[in-house]
C-alpha cells in the first residue's frame, strides 16, 4: 500500500530515534542492523530523546500529526488553531526531543503572544521543516503560491527565518509533487522555486549531485534545516525502496531522526513499507487514519 | 564512558550552545580550527576528536576520564 506519508514519517522517526547526535562512524550506527528499533540512551545528556523505547516517535513525528489534524478539520490551512495544537502539544507532559527554537516559540504562545510574533527569530533549525509533508498532501491540489503561504505561515509560529521557511514549504512541495504521482524528482524545477543565493536550494543542488554517502556527509549532518532536507532528497533519488531510503538517511548520522522523518514521509507516498515495521511502531492505527484523512481532502 | 557516549554529548553540547562554548574538549584545535558555524561539518570535527582520542591525546584522554 502506498500514499502513507504519516506512517512512513513515524516509522523513520522512531528508527532514526536512537541515533540522533552520533556520528555515521560511531559504533552504534556502523553496528546496527538496518532493520530493528531501538531504545534511546536513558542519560539525559546523550540526546533530545533520552529514555524513549523502540518504535516511539518524537516531535518531528508529534509536530506532524498536530498539523494533520489542523488540516483535517481546518481544509484551508490556520495558522491559529496549528499554532493552538503546538501549544497544547508542548503543554501535554509528552512533548518529545523539542528543540530550543519550537521551545522558546511555544512559551510565548504560553505567554498569550500571538502567532504572528510567536516564532524565534533566526533560528534555521529543522523543526518546521519536518512537520511540514501534511501541507503537501492536504495542498496538493492547490496553487504552488497558496502551498508557499500556507508553509511560510506554519514555519513562522515557531521559527522567523527564512531558510526555515523556504525548507518547509521544499519539503510539502516534493511531498505534494509526489503525491501527484510524480516519481521523477526535478531538483533544479524544486531550487528554480527558491530565492536567489538560497541555502536551501543550495543544499538541494548538492543533493543532486550526491550519489555516495561521503557526497551526502558533504552537505551536512547536522540539525540545520538546510543540511536536513539537503541530505534527505539525496537519500530519496539514490534509492528505490522505503527500507533503503529510510536506512540510509539514518546511517549518515547526526539528525537522523528528523532526516529519516522526512524521507519515510516522502518514500511513503510511492512506495510501500515493509509490514514488519508496521507492526511495531507506535500508533500506526492513529498514522494511518491521519493518512487516509489527508487523502480525502483536496485542495 | 564510551567513545559513543562522549560523542553524543560533544554534540549535544554543540548543537544547543556552539563550538565556542563547548567545554567537554579542552584543547580547541581538535575540534574547532576550521568550522565557522555550530553544524557546519561537524561529523568532521567529531571525526577530529576521535583520531586524538584514539591516538591518545593526553589532554583528550583526560577529558574523557573527567567525564566518566
Amino acid at each position: 500500500m502506498t500514499h502513507q506519508p504519516m506512517l512512513g514519517i513515524g516509522i523513520g522517526d522512531a528508527l532514526g530515534m536512537p541515533f540522533e547526535t552520533l556520528p555515521h562512524f560511531s559504533s552504534a550506527l556502523t553496528g546496527w542492523d538496518g532493520q530493528t528499533f531501538l531504545d534511546a540512551p536513558t542519560d539525559p545528556e546523550s540526546g533530545y530523546s533520552h529514555g524513549l523505547k523502540a518504535g516511539q516517535w518524537t516531535d518531528d513525528t508529534q509536530m506532524s500529526i498536530c498539523l494533520a489534524e489542523s488540516l483535517v478539520a481546518c481544509p484551508t490551512y490556520k495558522p491559529e488553531d496549528a499554532a493552538q495544537r503546538y501549544l497544547a502539544w508542548f503543554n501535554s507532559g509528552d512533548a518529545r526531543g523539542i528543540g530550543g527554537a519550537t521551545r522558546r516559540a511555544c512559551e510565548k504562545l504560553n505567554q498569550g503572544t500571538p502567532w504572528t510574533e510567536s516564532g524565534t527569530q533566526g533560528s534555521m533549525g529543522s523543526g518546521t521543516a519536518m512537520r511540514a509533508i501534511p501541507l503537501g498532501i492536504a495542498y496538493r491540489n492547490a496553487y504552488i503560491q497558496e502551498l508557499r503561504e500556507a508553509a511560510y505561515q506554519d514555519a513562522s509560529i515557531t521559527h522567523q527565518n527564512d531558510a526555515a521557511k523556504e525548507a518547509s514549504f521544499i519539503v510539502a512541495y516534493v511531498a505534494r509533487h509526489l503525491a501527484l504521482s510524480h516519481i521523477h524528482l526535478p531538483v533544479e524545477l524544486f531550487a528554480s522555486l527558491l530565492s536567489e543565493g538560497s541555502r536551501v536550494g543550495n543544499a538541494i543542488t548538492k543533493a543532486e549531485k550526491a550519489r555516495t554517502q561521503d557526497d551526502m556527509l558533504a552537505i551536512g549532518t547536522g540539525g540545520s534545516c538546510y543540511e536536513v532536507v539537503g541530505t534527505a532528497l539525496a537519500c530519496l533519488r539514490t534509492t528505490q525502496t522505503y527500507e533503503e531510503a529510510v536506512t540510509q538517511a539514518i546511517r549518515l548520522g547526526g539528525d537522523t531522526d528528523t532526516r529519516a522523518a522526512i524521507v519515510g514521509g516522502w518514500a511513503g507516498i510511492t512506495r510501500e513499507i515493509p509490514e514488519a515495521w508496521i507492526k511495531q511502531v507506535e500508533r500506526p492505527d492513529l498514522l494511518m487514519a491521519l493518512d487516509a484523512s489527508l487523502l480525502a481532502l483536496s485542495r | 564512558m564510551t567513545l559513543d557516549q562522549f560523542l553524543r554529548q560533544v554534540t549535544l553540547q554543540v548543537w544547543q550552545h556552539g563550538w565556542d562554548q563547548l567545554r567537554l574538549v579542552p584543547d580547541p584545535t581538535h575540534a574547532h580550527v576550521g568550522f565557522s558555524s555550530p553544524t557546519g561539518e561537524w561529523h568532521l570535527a567529531l571525526d577530529a576528536i576521535r583520531v586524538a582520542l584514539e591516538e591518545g591525546g593526553p589532554r583528550l584522554r583526560a577529558a574523557q576520564k573527567a567525564r566518566a
